[in-house]
């Protein structure tokens, strides 16, 4: 389960924390496979292993065998977790190399928020949908 | 650039070259080697003796090889003949080139030969707006390969020139000194490979392995895919021949996702639409249903993977919202583009769900339909939820990202495609008129999977409740009474943007236009303003913004004339469907079997010769779909529970056609008509019941 960090959640904790507590995540709810997150930064390794199994999302830092693997620093993964950046674009630069099951990582990284400040649909509702 | 050359291999590589083999791209001149949407080779020469090679002949052997016979000189073929080059290029994961020397004098010859090679590692959208590099490139030796190489921070790609017998290597090329003996022959091989960086691990066997690679094994899928395709035999040798170029062309077209890389989708065409496209792989999936199923499935499980599920203004993403356009250069890689996937395209969100069905009509294959319920369900409720951007009921559109998004987010897509009779163009967010009649077919098939395949029969109740009220709407609001035609779209304020448009067949093929109201629409459609003899207009005659050879006000595209056909079919035109299939599928004859995007809209008897629209791409994946699909509305092809429905009404001049072995939930079935239509004159409407 997830270690309990001393200090303020950063990104990392608080998105995985996040969806270990879903429950079931009906986007994922006909995909399985473990993603084994290798995240890094000036002086330390994470691994951090997310398995879901038909929508259910669990997340630990136990080793077991992975489907897929996804390398990156801790920055970016802040940055993709936060909306500032973009997995799929972070994978096409090199920023993130992604190993194994591409399927499943296309499925898993719908899990990612859209870019930060993101407002939805433009046009104010009228009176007319009021009425409807 | 008439003499340009283009390969492809299944997928998203491919080479276009000059007429002798050679690349010499400028930043905005278009030639090259790419794949995954960048330039891996802008120069790649071959020098004899210090001087390029003219082309005596160019043999297509197939869509993944050319081969090219050259001579030196500069003149006639005449000048020096004692040489000659056969150049055979093949395309792979990069290309593979033989070259063969054969000297025909009886001495013996001694030749430098070069190839020099370069590349700019342009992106397609950088080639298309001519914009400068940000990142270094560099060369290099290693193991005896010459690598050309672009580096921008973590962004990495790499060409590899690989040649066994070069003499030397250098930076920019490499070279053979040889001599070959009186009436002799000389040849090597060369392999130029290119490598995606290092975000995904593609599995690149050696070059050594792959150099030797030939076409037969490609050659042996083509004859396969022909093969599991129903074969057609007709009295009419014009419709064969259209009918095998189709295949070859969607075989051409097949493109894999990075990950599905053992199934293919339709892309959207050759060569700088070879990507996954929401719009342009449901249509062209739809049209090739009866043909080739498995290019639906593995469409409606892209996108279905790619589904939009946050709110994303820079990707104008939803939740539920099917992508238009996946990406894979360095613009996208480094989000100054928003293609990774970009979603801002209106009409795909709908037509997934009808293509879903239809897809289960045709092959009854449950296990798919069930594996992706969520998706449809996301797909229907984001038109209602996230697609109302008028808060009237009706799908419209308007981008979130103004900086690179589209503005046209329907098939008519250009600037000026939708407009009031007068010239004028409507504001945003505009609810086109066909976007309505998907989005009542989505409800209406949703429906149908909600009973027999989901069993949610509360959900079907429901949609179908929407989908009949969304009709009765939409026959009151969109009507222009004084045309008795329907409006290519509303405005926000309820105003009927009222130019008279092609969009009403499409209308027709969803099902929403009323019965009472069918009749003058196709009065419309067969009438002068609008059917040229050898198709349906997009834009009428005499509306403000006609023009013959208007991208979208006046062309006749083969891809819209289909779905019109169809159309007129569901409402019991037959007969003048029949009509529209003849006068495309004879376009498609003065076009060697291969339909343009769009041909000009002039008067059949004028011009005699349906005028082709200067388009980039051939072939276009929609328009290599409209004879299969006019060949399925011309038989009256309708899956009806487990059984196919055979009703057909063909064109007298077809006197007899069959397909054979058309594949489905009922095992193989065989289709046989005979001609029995006067298409002389369309116009005389009688309704065939």
């Amino acid at each position: 389960m997830i270690a309990k960090s001393e200090t303020r959640p950063n990104a990392v904790d608080a998105f995985f924390a996040d969806i270990a507590t879903r429950g079931q995540i009906p986007v994922l709810g006909t995909t399985s496979g473990t993603i084994r997150f290798d995240i890094s930064d000036a002086t330390s390794l994470e691994h951090w292993y997310v398995t879901v199994r038909k929508g259910e999302v669990t997340v630990s830092h136990k080793n077991t065998r992975a489907d897929a693997v996804c390398k990156l620093d801790k920055e970016l993964f802040a940055d993709i977790a936060e909306g500032r950046r973009q997995a799929m674009s972070a994978i096409l630069r090199g920023a993130m190399v992604a190993q194994g099951d591409l399927s499943l990582l296309m499925s898993f990284q719908r899990l990612f928020p859209g870019r930060i400040g993101s407002k939805g649909r433009v046009a104010p509702i009228t009176e007319v949908a009021q009425k409807r | 650039m008439s003499t340009d050359l283009v390969q492809i291999l299944e997928g998203n590589t491919f080479v276009v070259s000059d007429n002798t083999g050679d690349i010499e791209a400028s930043l905005t001149d278009p030639t090259g080697l790419f794949s995954f949407d960048t330039r891996y080779l802008s120069k790649w020469i071959l020098l004899v003796n210090g001087s390029r090679l003219n082309a005596l002949t160019v043999d297509d052997t197939a869509y993944y090889e050319t081969r090219f016979f050259l001579v030196p000189g500069t003149g006639t073929v005449y000048v020096d003949s004692k040489l000659s080059v056969i150049r055979v290029r093949t395309v792979a994961d990069g290309f593979y080139e033989s070259l063969s020397f054969l000297n025909h004098q009886d001495d013996p010859v001694d030749l430098e030969i070069r190839l020099e090679a370069a590349s700019d590692f342009a992106d397609l959208f950088e080639v298309k707006d001519a914009l400068k590099k940000k990142g270094k490139y560099y060369n290099r030796i290693e193991d005896g390969c010459l690598i050309l190489g672009y580096e921008r921070d973590t962004y990495v790609r790499e060409t590899q020139v690989v040649a066994d017998e070069a003499t030397t290597i250098d930076q920019h090329g490499v070279e053979f000194s040889i001599q070959i003996a009186p009436h002799g022959r000389w040849s090597t091989e060369l392999a130029v490979l290119v490598d995606l960086g290092s975000g995904i691990e593609v599995n690149h066997p050696k070059a050594a392995q792959k150099s030797r690679r030939s076409g037969s094994a490609k050659a042996r899928g083509l004859d396969k895919w022909i093969e599991r395709a129903p074969s057609l035999n007709c009295s009419l040798d014009s419709l064969k021949r259209t009918y095998q170029r189709s295949l070859v062309d969607l075989a051409a077209l097949r493109f894999s996702t990075l990950t599905m890389p053992n199934h293919a989708l339709p892309a959207a065409g050759l060569p700088w639409f070879m990507t996954l496209f929401g719009r342009d792989s449901i249509i062209t999936s739809l049209q090739s249903l009866p043909f080739t199923p498995e290019l639906a499935a593995t469409t409606l499980l892209a996108l279905g993977e790619r589904q939009g599920t946050v709110i994303d203004d820079f990707r104008d993403e939803d939740p539920g919202r099917i992508p238009h356009e996946m990406r894979y250069g360095e613009m996208t890689a480094f989000e100054e583009r928003p293609h990774s996937p970009y979603y801002g395209c209106a009409d795909a969100t709908p037509l997934y769900v009808v293509l879903l069905d239809e897809y289960e009509r045709w092959t009854g294959d449950t296990k798919l339909v069930r594996s992706l319920e969520f998706e449809a369900r996301a797909a229907i409720n984001w038109i209602d939820e996230y697609a109302d951007l008028q808060g009237n009921g009706y799908l419209s559109y308007q981008r979130r990202n103004e900086k690179t998004g589209l503005e046209n987010q329907c098939w008519k897509d250009s600037w000026d495609s939708i407009s009031y009779r007068n010239g004028t163009l409507p504001g945003f967010p505009r609810a086109t008129c066909e976007l309505q009649g998907y989005a009542y077919d989505a409800k209406m098939r949703g429906a149908r999977l909600a009973r027999h395949v989901w069993h949610d029969p509360a959900y079907a109740d429901r949609l179908e409740h929407e989908a009949a009220n969304l009709k009765r709407r939409f026959n009151r609001d969109f009507w222009v009474k004084d045309g008795e035609y329907f409006a290519i779209a509303l405005e926000s304020d309820g105003r009927q943007v009222d130019a008279l448009t092609s969009n009403i067949g499409h209308l027709l093929w969803s099902g929403i236009v009323d019965k009472s109201k069918a009749g003058a629409v196709v009065r419309h459609l067969m009438g002068p303003r609008m059917f040229t003899g050898w198709g349906v207009r997009t834009m009428a005659q005499g509306e403000g913004r006609y023009n013959p050879i208007g991208y979208h006000v006046g062309t006749v595209w083969p891809f819209d004339n289909s779905f019109i056909a169809w159309g007129l079919r569901r409402y019991g035109f037959k007969r003048e469907a029949a009509a529209v299939a003849a006068g495309i599928l004879q376009a498609a004859d003065c076009f060697d079997g291969r339909l343009p995007e769009a041909f000009g809209g002039y008067e059949r008897e004028v011009t005699q010769y349906p005028v082709q629209y200067p388009t980039a791409c051939s072939p276009q994946a929609w328009s290599t779909g409209a004879p299969l699909l006019l060949i399925r509305t011309m038989l009256g092809l309708e899956p009806v529970g487990d059984h196919l429905i055979v009703d057909p009404v063909l064109p007298a001049e077809i006197e007899h056609l069959e397909l054979l072995d058309i594949p489905g939930r009922w095992g193989k079935i065989d289709a046989f008509g005979r001609g029995l239509v006067d298409v002389a004159n369309p116009r005389s409407l009688k309704r065939t019941r």
